[in-house]
């Protein structure tokens, strides 16, 4: 037999007809009548992968509910795409709920109220008791002008995490410094007597000098949101120059303790490890980071709550976050209701979140389990998760607007150039930089915010 | 249809009928979104949901005036003259020397300038990301070599230094093709 385009066109086209048409006679997987997108790998993992034997979460429910549902696993990024399209077209083909990141929660909130895509779950909260139940400042980030449009997966108070080992070693006690003044000169003592034994390259603190994580933290210690829910724009407030000016200083200049970490997927806890630095931030998805992937670490590190800069302020801040929300036309808004508290508050949810993710709730009956009170032999028998729910309900409002990334851009200039102030003139003049700059960055977000609004 | 008209109706048609998907592609998925993009931008609206209102210009405007704006634009032109302008003497230069009989392994050295355009632009990211970085970069480190101690310079954070070092990365990646 010949076939006129060859031998290799004619078993492509068998192979191509053989697959279709056992693709057509494989009987089609069972639709699921809920879904639900996620990002992160490990929450996806606490909802469809069995807990000690038991089924999974979405199979419990199912066996409750009779209600198939179906994790899709999505990238970020693509997630954000996705539901960014979906709610702009006003399609209906929308999941029944959404995880967000809170990097990205801000531009769902640029249309009003009455048009952001998710919707609004006042009257649910209120009327199940979980305004009451849940941390009340978690629900800031995932709310507009006082509407919340998402339920909080976490709380993500943060401490310091530092090698008790190392200034154990040099004789300083670091846990007792209770501002930041303090913190500072006891970091340079360290300092000072690990270059003395050689260690010319060791700094005590994590503390980059381009971005922002630590600083955004430490403006929340001071309760202070770049803008607010209402875009009220804060930017230029004496206290940020203040922090600026101070961080700057803890990075550059001759009482530096700070220095940036290794770039690259926690590689930082590498850098831990090896005593490169000898502190750093952790909120609680930090702290398990080191906990799993530097077994070496057992017994060496020590966890403390943040240094102050003033009275008043917090004792911790947060990083990081997670909202599910229920997009404003999924097919039953009461199912999907009742789907996420079954996914967020139940005793089910509480043992697939110690077994996949170990990061604290923001119900707070649940922080009454005894996995929150052991002792950590990795962290030298210190109860680390009970520090972090003392600092859980004292973590303070963090709000998330369209404008805030642009605002935190902003706040990168102005460090920036703080940075380069205490490298080229030292501390003369460095908060007056600060404020001058941020005056002008403030007005300049200020048009932005009255171009960029849609009330 | 005999086969002579048969043959005249392919050679004539044959040709729009080759390229027309390709031309329904790109009506379909560039120029109509493009199209689209153009009259939305003379409207200001925040969702589906929202009324449209015409604003005219007024998006223009403010993209003109905006400072932001104009850093993009001068970035972008300078990262393009400086990749131009260094690229192609270098990759001229290269072309000529390994063209010269009188160099050995030619074959070897062919591949392995050649080879840095195969990987991707996110593991070109990735790895100068930890070549350039301040503490544990190999840039500082061997630097280190010539003055004693590896020196802290943030090759990406600081101003003065991000686009020669993004340069830097672009030419790794590009000089053995371009």
């Amino acid at each position: 037999m010949t076939f006129h385009l060859g031998k290799p066109v004619l078993a492509m086209m068998g192979i191509a007809l053989i697959s279709g048409m056992l693709m057509l006679l494989m009987p089609p997987a069972p639709r699921a009548e809920m879904k639900v997108w996620v990002f992160a790998d490990s929450h996806s993992n606490s909802y469809r992968t069995g807990i000690n034997g038991k089924p999974s979460l979405v199979e419990q429910y199912r066996e409750k509910t009779g209600v198939r549902v179906e994790v899709s696993l999505i990238a970020a990024k693509a997630e954000d795409v996705r539901l960014m399209s979906l709610f702009s077209s006003d399609s209906a083909n929308v999941p029944d709920l959404a995880e967000v990141e809170i990097g990205s929660v801000g531009k769902f909130f640029i249309p009003p109220v009455r048009e952001v895509g998710f919707l609004p779950l006042n009257e649910f909260l209120e009327r199940d008791g979980l305004l009451k139940k849940m941390v009340p400042s978690r629900f800031a980030p995932w709310s507009k002008v006082g509407v919340i449009f998402g339920v909080p997966h976490d709380v993500h108070p943060v401490t310091i995490s530092y090698r008790k080992d190392l200034f154990d070693e040099v004789g300083v006690n670091l846990a007792s410094a209770k501002t930041w003044d303090v913190f500072q000169e006891m970091c340079l003592k360290a300092q000072g007597r690990w270059r003395r034994k050689g260690f010319d390259r060791r700094y005590a603190l994590e503390m980059p000098q381009a971005k922002t994580d630590y600083l955004v933290t430490m403006l929340l210690q001071r309760h202070i949101n770049l803008i607010d829910d209402h875009n009220r724009v804060y930017l230029n407030d004496p206290k940020v120059a203040d922090t600026v000016a101070r961080y700057a200083l803890m990075v550059e200049g001759r009482r530096r303790i700070g220095t940036d970490s290794t770039p690259g997927v926690s590689l930082w806890t590498r850098d831990l490890a090896n005593g490169d630095f000898c502190a750093c931030f952790t909120p609680d998805w930090r702290g398990n980071y080191i906990r799993t992937q530097e077994k070496g670490l057992a017994g060496k590190v020590a966890m403390m709550r943040l240094p102050v800069f003033e009275e008043g302020d917090a004792p911790t801040g947060t990083w990081g976050g997670t909202m599910m929300g229920i997009p404003r036309r999924c097919h039953n808004p009461q199912e999907s209701w009742k789907l996420l508290k079954f996914l967020y508050t139940t005793p089910q949810s509480l043992e697939a979140r110690l077994k996949f993710t170990n990061i604290i709730p923001p119900m707070r009956e649940q922080w009454a389990d005894p996995m929150y009170h052991r002792a950590d032999p990795f962290f030298g028998g210190q109860k680390v998760d009970e520090l972090y729910i003392e600092l859980a309900d004292r973590i303070p409002k963090r709000y998330v607007t369209p404008f805030t990334p642009m605002a935190v851009k902003s706040l990168s200039f102005a460090l920036g150039r703080a940075v380069a102030h205490v490298e080229d003139h030292g501390e003369a003049g460095l908060r007056e930089v600060c404020q001058a700059y941020l005056d002008r960055q403030a007005e300049d977000l200020k048009k932005r915010i009255a171009f960029g609004t849609f009330e | 249809m005999n086969r002579d008209r048969w043959w005249t109706w392919q050679y004539r048609y044959a040709p729009y009928l080759f390229v027309l998907p390709f031309v329904i592609l790109f009506l379909g998925f560039l120029i109509y979104p493009l199209a689209w993009s153009i009259v939305l931008s003379f409207y200001q609206t925040a969702s589906a949901r929202g009324q449209q209102k015409f604003v005219g210009l007024d998006n223009y405007r403010f993209l003109l005036g905006d400072w932001l704006f104009w850093g993009a634009v001068l970035n972008t032109a300078l990262y393009t003259l400086g990749l131009v302008l260094v690229q192609i003497p270098t990759s001229l230069g290269l072309a000529l020397v390994l063209t010269d009989r009188r160099v050995r392994a030619r074959g070897f050295f062919r591949f392995a300038f050649f080879s840095t355009y195969l990987v991707g632009n996110v593991f070109v990211a990735v790895m100068f990301a930890l070549i350039l970085s301040p503490r544990s970069g190999l840039m500082n480190r061997a630097l280190g070599v010539f003055v004693g101690r590896p020196p802290d310079i943030n090759w990406l954070g600081e101003p003065d230094l991000a686009m020669p070092s993004v340069l830097l990365a672009s030419l790794w990646l590009s000089v053995g093709f371009g």
